[in-house]
C-alpha cells in the first residue's frame, strides 16, 4: 500500500514534468494546427534564458528573472510562427513537420554548443524563493530538504519532498491561471473563436495573424515558466527536454491535440502509468510473489518483464495506441469530419 | 451620393483561370434591403467576400462603404466601420457556446452594453436563449441560422450582408426568418443586402433587387417592378 | 541545336536517351566503386541502404499520404533479425534476407492496421513514440521465440537483449558466434577489399529495391494507392479496396526498411540499437524532403544529401564555432552580391568564382599540389589519411555539386534566368573565395583574420560599387559595437545592467551613424566592421576546446553539423518544397522534354479518342 501511494505521487510528479511541454503543445496545435517538435527546445532554451539572467549575466531576482525569460521566450515562438511557419498550408502536414523538426535540431545543436551539453549546477530554483506570507514562509518550506511526512508522523512511512508537492501544486496553479486566461478574457476567447473556426473569426473582426502570434506568444512563455520550474529537478542542460518530447507527444495525443485540460491529464496519466506499471513490473520480487501466487514459476519471464524498466517508453507507446485505437483523436479531442 | 450606404463598382474577381465576376456595380442606399438574385455560379457569394475582402478571392474594383474607399482594408478593419457578413453555411464557432458566439459577435465593440444586447436578441429569438450554454455545433440548422444572424447584429452594424439565409432551411423556418429580417430592417434601421435564390420571400421584403446572370448584373430595379418583369417570372419565380 | 529537345516518351530517341543516361550512371558507380578508398565505399554503401530505408518511406509518406514515420524501427528489426541469424544460427546473408522481410513486412501489416483509424497528425505522434520507442525493446531480457517452442531450431534460449547485443551492439563476426563479416570470395579477383566487395552485395539489392518500386508505383495498384493519398473517398467510390491497400503499402513500406536494414548489416559488420534512433528516422526524413517527396529517384538522392552531407558539415565545419563564423560570413557576402549586383556584373562575379575555384579547390584535389595539408579552423585534411586523395575530391565536388544543384533548386522554384545566373555567382563566391582564402591560410600560415580583413575589404568595395551599402554598413557596424561591448564586459568585468544600458544605447547608434555616414566613408565602415568583428568573433571561439556530441551521440558529430542539418532541413522546404528531383526536373525541361504519347485505342474507340484528345488540346 505504502509502495503504491509512494509511487502514485512519484507520478503525479513526473506528469507535471510531461504537461509542461505537452499543455503548450496543445495550445499551438489549437492556434496553428500542427506539432511543434520544438516545443521540448523553446521551454528549454527558455529556462536557460531564466538561469542567465538569474546567475550568470544579471544576477537578477529569480522571478524577474522568469518573467524576462517568459517574455524572450514568447517573443521567439512568435517569431518562429510569423517568419518560419505562417507562409505554409496547416493542412499539408509533412512541410510544417518537417519545419518544427529544424527548430528542434538548431535550437538544441545552439543550446549544445554555447552551454556544451553539460548539467549547469545550482539552477534558478522559484519555489526556494516564494514569498514569506508571515504565517507560512513558503520559500524556506520548500527549501527544507527533509521528507513531508516522516514515518513518526505518518504510518505509511510515505517519502515526499516539500518541493515536489510544489511542483505538482504550481503546475496547477499555471493551469488555472491558462483556464482564467483562455476562458474569462476577451483575448482568449478570440483564441478560441480561432481555433474553432478562422475564416468566422475574420467576420466577426478578429485579426487572426495577432491572435496566432498570441497564441504561440501564450505557449512558449507557459513552457518557459513550466522549465523553469521543473529544471532543479531534471538538471538544467540542453538535452534536458529531449527525453520528455516523446511522453510528452503521449499525453497531449492522449487528451486529444485540441484539450488543453485534456493534455494536462494526459501527462498525469503518463506519469502514473510510467511510474506505477514500470515500477511494479521491476520489483522482481513482488512480480515473483505474484506470478507464483497464480502458479506461473517463470524466473526467466519474470526477469525478462523486470527489464522493462531499461525501456520507460513502452508503456506510454501501448497506451497511446490503444486509446487512439478507440477514440482517434484522443479522449477529449474534437472528432473531424472528412469531407469529399 | 450621400444616401449611399454601399458602393460597388468595377468589381472584378477570378478563382484562378476562371473569371467570376466581370466589372459588376452595385448601390445600396440607407436603410434599404437590397437582393441580390442570381442561379447557382453566378457569382453571388463571391460578390459578397469582395466586398468584405475575404482571403482566396483575386478581386480588383472600388468598393465604398459611406462614401470611403474600403477596397484595400482587411476583412477586420472593414467589420470594425460597421459591415457584418453572415456567411453561407451560417460559419457559426460550433466548439462554443452560443453565447460565447454573441460575445464574438461584439468583438469590435469596445462599450459595456454588450450583455444589454445579448438580451434582446434573445428575446428576439427565445430558443437561443434556452440553448444559452449549449456548443453551437449542437443547435440545430435553423436555430444556427439565427444565431449567425443575431451574432452579425451584435456588432451593431450598418450594413448586414446575409449569404443565402435559407439554405437547408425548412420552408416555415425560412418564412419566420424573412419576416425577422423585415422587423430587424424596420425597427433597427439596418441596411441589408441579401444574396438569395429563393426569389419569392426574397422580393418580397426587398426594396430594389439586382439580378446576377454569370458575373454581370443582367436586370436591376425595384422590386416590385422585378417582381412583375416578365424575364424574372419565368426564371426566378416559377411562374 | 535547338532548345528544348523535345521526344515522344518510348520513342526510338527517347530510349537512346535514356539508355545513354543508365549507361553513364553505371559508369560513375563502376568507376567510384572501384577506385574510391574503402571507407568511402563503405559511406556508398551505407548511402545505399539510406535510400533503400527512404523508397520505403516514400511509399507510405509520398505515396499514401500518411504520415508515419517510424521507418527507422523497421530497419532495425530487419538489421537485427538479420544479425541474430547470422550470429546464432549460423545463416548465410543472403538466407537472411527473406526472414528480414518477412519480419519488418509482418510488423508493418500489424501497425498499419492501427494506422487505418488513426490519422494525420495523431499517427505523425503515434508513430515518432514508437520510433523512439523501439530501440529500447532491444534491451529486453525476454525470450524471443518463446522458450517453450520445441526443438533446438527456434534457439529458444536467447533473449531478445542477446540476440540484439542490447546497449552494447552485435558484431556480426563475434568471437564465439557463428556468423563472421562478408569478405571476398576467391573467384571474385577485381575488388580487393572486403567493403568493395560489401558495396557490390549492396548495390544489387537497391537495383532490385529500386526497379521494383518504379515499377510498383506505375502499377495499378501504385496508381491505387496514390488515387487514395489524393482523394481518399473518391478513390473508395472508385471501387479501391482503401484497408487493404493502405495496409499492404504500409507492410511493402515496412518491408522496404528491412531490406535497408539487412544491407546495414552486410556493410558495417555491426548493428546497435543506437544507430536506429528517432534521429536515424530525421534523417530519412530530411533525405526525404530534400530528394524529393513522391519521386523515385529522389530517394537516391536525398540519401546521397544525407550521408555525404552530414559528413562534409563534419569536415568543413569542423565543429568550431569560428568556422561558422567564417562559412556565416561568406555565405552572407554570397547572398549579398548575388541580392544586389546586375545582370552583367553577377556573370563576372561567377566567372570569376569559377576561376578561382578551378585555381584553389579543382586543381588542388586532382593532385597539384598547390595546398599544404591543411589543419586548424574551418578546413582541415578530409578523413582519409594524410594530404588529398580521391575523397578529398569527392568531397569538393559533391559539395560543389550540392550547392549548384541547391541553387538550381531555388531557380527552378523561381523559374527565373536570373535566378539561374545568381545561382551560379552563388557557388561561385562560395567555391572561389573559399578556395582562396583556404589556399592563403595554408601558405602563409596566418591565423584567418588576413582571408577575412580581405574578404571585409571586398565586401565594402562590392556594397560600395553596388551602390547599396547603408544596410551592409550598418550591420557591420552594430555587430562590430555588439561584439565590442561584450569583449570589453568579459575584460574588465562589467556590471550586467551597464553593459545592456551600454548595448541599447550603441550598437542602435553605430548602426545609424553607419548608415548615415558619407558615402566615402561607409565601404570603410563596412569593411573595418566586418573585419573587426571577425577578429572578435574568433577570438571568442578559440576559448573552445573540447567538442561536445550532439544528439546524434557520434564521436564527432558535434551541434554544429547538426544546427547545419537543421537549417538545410528548414531552407529546402522553405525555397524547393518540391526537393531537388522536382526542381531538377524543371529546370532540365529547358535543355529536353518527354511528350507523353496517348496510347493507342482498341479498335471502335475512334470517335472517344478524336474527342478527348480535343478536350485535351484545349485544356493545355
Amino acid at each position: 500500500m505504502t509502495t503504491f501511494l509512494q509511487r502514485i505521487i512519484d507520478g503525479f510528479q513526473n506528469g507535471a514534468i510531461y504537461s509542461v511541454v505537452a499543455i503548450p503543445m496543445v495550445l499551438i496545435f489549437k492556434a496553428t494546427t500542427l506539432i511543434n517538435f520544438a516545443q521540448g527546445e523553446l521551454a528549454m532554451i527558455g529556462a536557460f534564458f531564466g538561469f542567465i539572467f538569474a546567475t550568470q549575466v544579471f544576477g537578477l531576482n529569480v522571478w524577474l528573472a522568469a518573467i524576462i525569460a517568459m517574455a524572450l521566450a514568447a517573443a521567439l515562438g512568435m517569431g518562429i510562427e510569423r517568419s518560419l511557419l505562417r507562409p505554409f498550408d496547416p493542412t499539408d502536414h509533412l512541410p510544417v513537420v518537417l519545419i518544427t523538426l529544424g527548430i528542434f535540431y538548431i535550437i538544441n545543436a545552439v543550446g549544445g554548443d554555447i552551454w556544451n551539453y553539460q548539467a549547469q549546477i545550482n539552477p534558478p530554483n522559484l519555489l526556494h524563493e516564494m514569498p514569506d506570507l508571515g504565517f507560512w514562509d513558503i520559500g524556506v518550506w520548500m527549501q527544507d530538504q527533509t521528507i513531508l511526512f516522516t514515518s513518526d508522523t505518518n504510518p505509511l512511512g510515505l517519502r515526499i519532498q516539500h518541493d515536489s508537492i510544489g511542483l505538482i501544486l504550481s503546475l496547477l496553479i499555471m493551469l488555472g491561471a491558462l483556464y482564467m486566461i483562455l476562458e474569462k478574457t476577451k483575448m482568449g476567447l478570440a483564441f478560441r473563436a480561432v481555433s474553432s473556426n478562422t475564416e468566422s473569426s475574420r467576420l466577426v473582426g478578429i485579426r487572426v495573424g495577432r491572435i496566432l502570434s498570441f497564441g504561440w506568444a501564450l505557449a512558449c512563455a507557459f513552457g518557459a515558466l513550466g522549465a523553469i520550474l521543473v529544471a532543479p529537478r531534471i538538471t538544467l542542460q540542453p538535452n534536458m527536454m529531449a527525453p520528455i518530447l516523446i511522453y510528452a507527444l503521449a499525453a497531449a495525443a492522449f487528451g486529444g491535440l485540441d484539450n488543453v485540460y485534456g493534455a494536462a491529464l494526459g501527462g498525469f496519466v503518463v506519469g502514473l502509468i510510467n511510474s506505477v506499471v514500470l515500477g511494479y513490473i521491476s520489483d522482481v520480487r513482488w512480480l515473483r510473489a505474484r506470478l507464483d501466487s497464480i502458479g506461473i514459476e517463470d524466473a526467466e519471464f519474470v526477469e525478462g518483464l523486470g527489464s522493462l524498466t531499461a525501456a520507460p517508453l513502452i508503456p506510454p507507446v501501448i497506451l497511446l495506441l490503444t486509446v487512439l485505437w478507440f477514440r482517434p483523436t484522443g479522449l477529449f479531442g474534437t472528432k473531424t469530419i472528412a469531407r469529399v | 451620393m450621400s444616401d449611399l450606404m454601399l458602393e460597388v463598382s468595377d468589381l472584378k474577381a477570378s478563382y484562378g483561370q476562371v473569371d467570376v465576376l466581370r466589372g459588376l456595380a452595385i448601390e445600396v442606399k440607407k436603410g434599404e434591403v437590397c437582393v441580390i438574385l442570381g442561379a447557382n455560379g453566378a457569382g453571388k457569394t463571391t460578390t459578397l467576400r469582395s466586398i468584405c475582402n475575404m482571403p482566396i478571392v483575386n478581386c480588383s474594383g472600388n468598393v465604398k462603404f459611406e462614401g470611403v474607399d474600403i477596397s484595400d482594408e482587411d476583412t477586420g478593419g472593414i467589420v470594425g466601420m460597421g459591415v457584418a457578413h453572415v456567411p453561407q453555411g451560417r460559419g457559426t464557432f460550433p466548439e462554443l457556446s452560443t453565447i460565447e458566439n454573441l460575445q464574438l459577435g461584439a468583438y469590435v465593440r469596445t462599450d459595456n452594453e454588450v450583455d444589454d444586447d445579448i438580451d434582446r436578441w434573445f428575446q428576439m429569438f427565445p430558443v437561443l436563449k434556452e440553448r444559452k450554454d449549449q456548443a453551437a455545433g449542437s443547435l440545430s440548422g435553423g436555430e444556427q441560422q439565427m444565431l449567425a444572424v443575431s451574432r452579425a447584429l451584435m456588432s451593431r452594424p450598418k450594413l448586414l450582408l446575409l449569404d443565402e439565409p435559407s439554405l437547408g432551411l425548412a420552408p416555415l423556418i425560412i418564412e419566420d426568418l424573412f419576416k425577422t429580417f423585415e422587423e430587424i430592417n424596420r425597427n433597427e434601421g439596418t441596411t441589408m443586402l441579401i444574396v438569395e435564390q429563393n426569389a419569392n420571400l426574397a422580393l418580397g421584403i426587398a426594396d430594389n433587387a439586382y439580378v446576377l446572370e454569370t458575373g454581370t448584373i443582367a436586370l436591376s430595379g425595384p422590386a416590385e417592378e422585378l417582381k412583375n418583369d416578365p424575364a424574372v417570372q419565368e426564371a426566378y419565380l416559377g411562374a | 541545336m535547338q532548345f528544348p529537345l523535345v521526344f515522344d516518351r518510348d520513342s526510338a530517341e527517347h530510349r537512346m536517351y535514356r539508355i545513354v543516361g543508365f549507361a553513364a550512371l553505371a559508369v560513375v558507380t563502376i568507376l567510384l566503386w572501384r577506385y574510391l578508398p574503402a571507407f568511402q565505399v563503405k559511406r556508398l554503401s551505407r548511402t545505399l541502404a539510406m535510400a533503400v530505408a527512404i523508397l520505403g518511406l516514400n511509399l507510405v509518406v509520398g505515396y499514401s499520404g500518411l504520415l508515419a514515420l517510424c521507418q527507422s524501427a523497421f530497419i532495425a528489426l530487419g538489421a537485427f533479425v538479420s544479425a541474430s541469424l547470422i550470429v546464432d544460427h549460423g545463416w548465410d546473408y543472403w538466407m537472411t534476407i527473406p526472414m528480414a522481410l518477412l519480419a519488418t513486412f509482418f510488423m508493418g501489416v500489424v501497425l498499419g492496421i492501427p494506422a487505418l483509424k488513426i490519422k494525420g497528425l495523431y499517427l505523425a505522434m503515434t508513430t515518432v513514440a514508437f520510433a523512439a520507442a523501439f530501440p529500447s525493446i532491444t534491451k529486453l531480457e525476454l525470450h524471443f521465440p518463446p522458450s517453450w517452442l520445441p526443438g533446438d531450431f527456434w534457439r529458444g534460449d536467447l533473449s531478445i537483449a542477446h540476440r540484439t547485443g542490447g546497449a552494447n551492439g552485435r558484431a556480426l563476426a563475434e568471437p564465439n558466434g557463428l556468423g563472421e563479416d562478408l569478405t571476398v570470395p576467391s573467384w571474385f579477383p577485381w575488388f580487393d577489399v572486403d567493403e568493395r566487395y560489401a558495396f557490390g552485395c549492396v548495390l544489387i539489392l537497391a537495383v532490385i529495391a529500386f526497379w521494383a518500386v518504379g515499377n510498383l508505383v506505375k502499377s495499378r495498384p501504385g496508381r491505387a494507392v496514390i488515387s487514395i493519398r489524393d482523394n481518399e473517398i473518391g478513390a473508395a467510390v472508385s471501387g479501391v479496396n482503401l484497408r487493404y491497400f493502405k495496409v499492404i503499402n504500409f507492410g511493402l513500406s515496412a518491408a522496404l526498411g528491412g531490406l535497408a536494414g539487412v544491407m546495414w548489416a552486410m556493410f558495417s559488420g555491426f548493428v546497435a540499437e543506437q544507430d536506429f534512433t528517432f534521429i536515424l528516422m530525421v534523417d530519412l526524413l530530411v533525405g526525404l524532403v530534400v530528394g524529393g517527396v513522391g519521386t523515385v529517384s529522389g530517394a537516391l538522392i536525398g540519401a546521397m544529401v544525407v550521408v555525404f552531407g552530414r559528413w562534409l558539415c563534419q569536415t568543413y565545419f569542423n565543429y568550431s564555432l569560428a568556422s561558422i563564423a567564417l562559412w556565416g560570413i561568406l555565405l552572407g557576402f554570397a547572398m549579398f552580391v548575388v541580392q544586389r549586383l546586375d545582370h552583367a556584373r553577377l556573370k563576372m562575379v561567377s566567372a570569376g568564382g569559377a576561376v578561382l575555384s578551378f585555381l584553389f579547390l579543382v586543381l588542388p584535389t586532382l593532385g597539384l599540389n598547390v595546398f599544404k595539408p591543411l589543419d586548424g579552423l574551418g578546413f582541415h585534411d578530409m578523413g582519409g589519411g594524410p594530404g588529398w586523395d580521391w575523397s578529398t575530391f569527392l568531397a569538393t565536388a559533391v559539395f560543389v555539386v550540392f550547392l549548384t544543384i541547391f541553387g538550381l533548386a531555388v531557380a527552378g522554384a523561381t523559374q527565373n534566368s536570373e535566378a539561374i545566373t545568381r545561382a551560379g555567382a552563388f557557388v561561385g563566391i562560395m567555391g572561389g573565395l573559399g578556395g582562396l582564402g583556404t589556399w592563403l591560410w595554408a601558405q602563409i600560415s596566418v591565423p584567418g583574420w588576413l582571408w577575412l580583413g580581405l574578404a571585409g575589404i571586398a565586401l565594402a568595395w562590392l556594397a560600395y560599387g553596388a551602390g547599396k551599402d547603408q544596410l551592409v554598413a550598418a550591420g557591420a557596424a552594430a555587430t562590430t559595437a555588439l561584439i565590442a561591448i561584450s569583449w570589453f564586459q568579459a575584460q574588465v568585468g562589467l556590471n550586467g545592467w551597464i553593459t545592456a544600458l551600454l548595448v541599447i544605447a550603441l550598437v542602435p547608434a553605430a548602426g545609424y551613424y553607419a548608415m548615415n555616414a558619407p558615402a566615402t566613408i561607409r565601404p570603410i565602415i563596412a569593411g573595418a566592421g566586418t573585419l573587426l568583428s571577425s577578429i572578435l568573433i574568433i577570438h571568442w571561439a578559440s576559448y573552445r576546446s573540447d567538442i561536445p556530441d550532439g544528439l546524434y551521440q557520434l564521436n564527432g558529430d558535434g551541434p554544429l553539423s547538426q544546427a547545419i542539418f537543421g537549417i538545410v532541413l528548414i531552407v529546402v522546404v522553405f525555397f524547393a518544397p518540391q526537393g531537388i528531383v522536382g526542381a531538377w526536373r524543371k529546370s532540365w525541361s529547358n535543355i529536353v522534354q518527354i511528350r507523353p504519347v496517348p496510347p493507342a485505342l482498341p479498335a471502335g474507340a475512334e470517335s472517344l479518342s478524336v474527342s478527348s484528345a480535343t478536350t485535351e488540346s484545349t485544356e493545355a
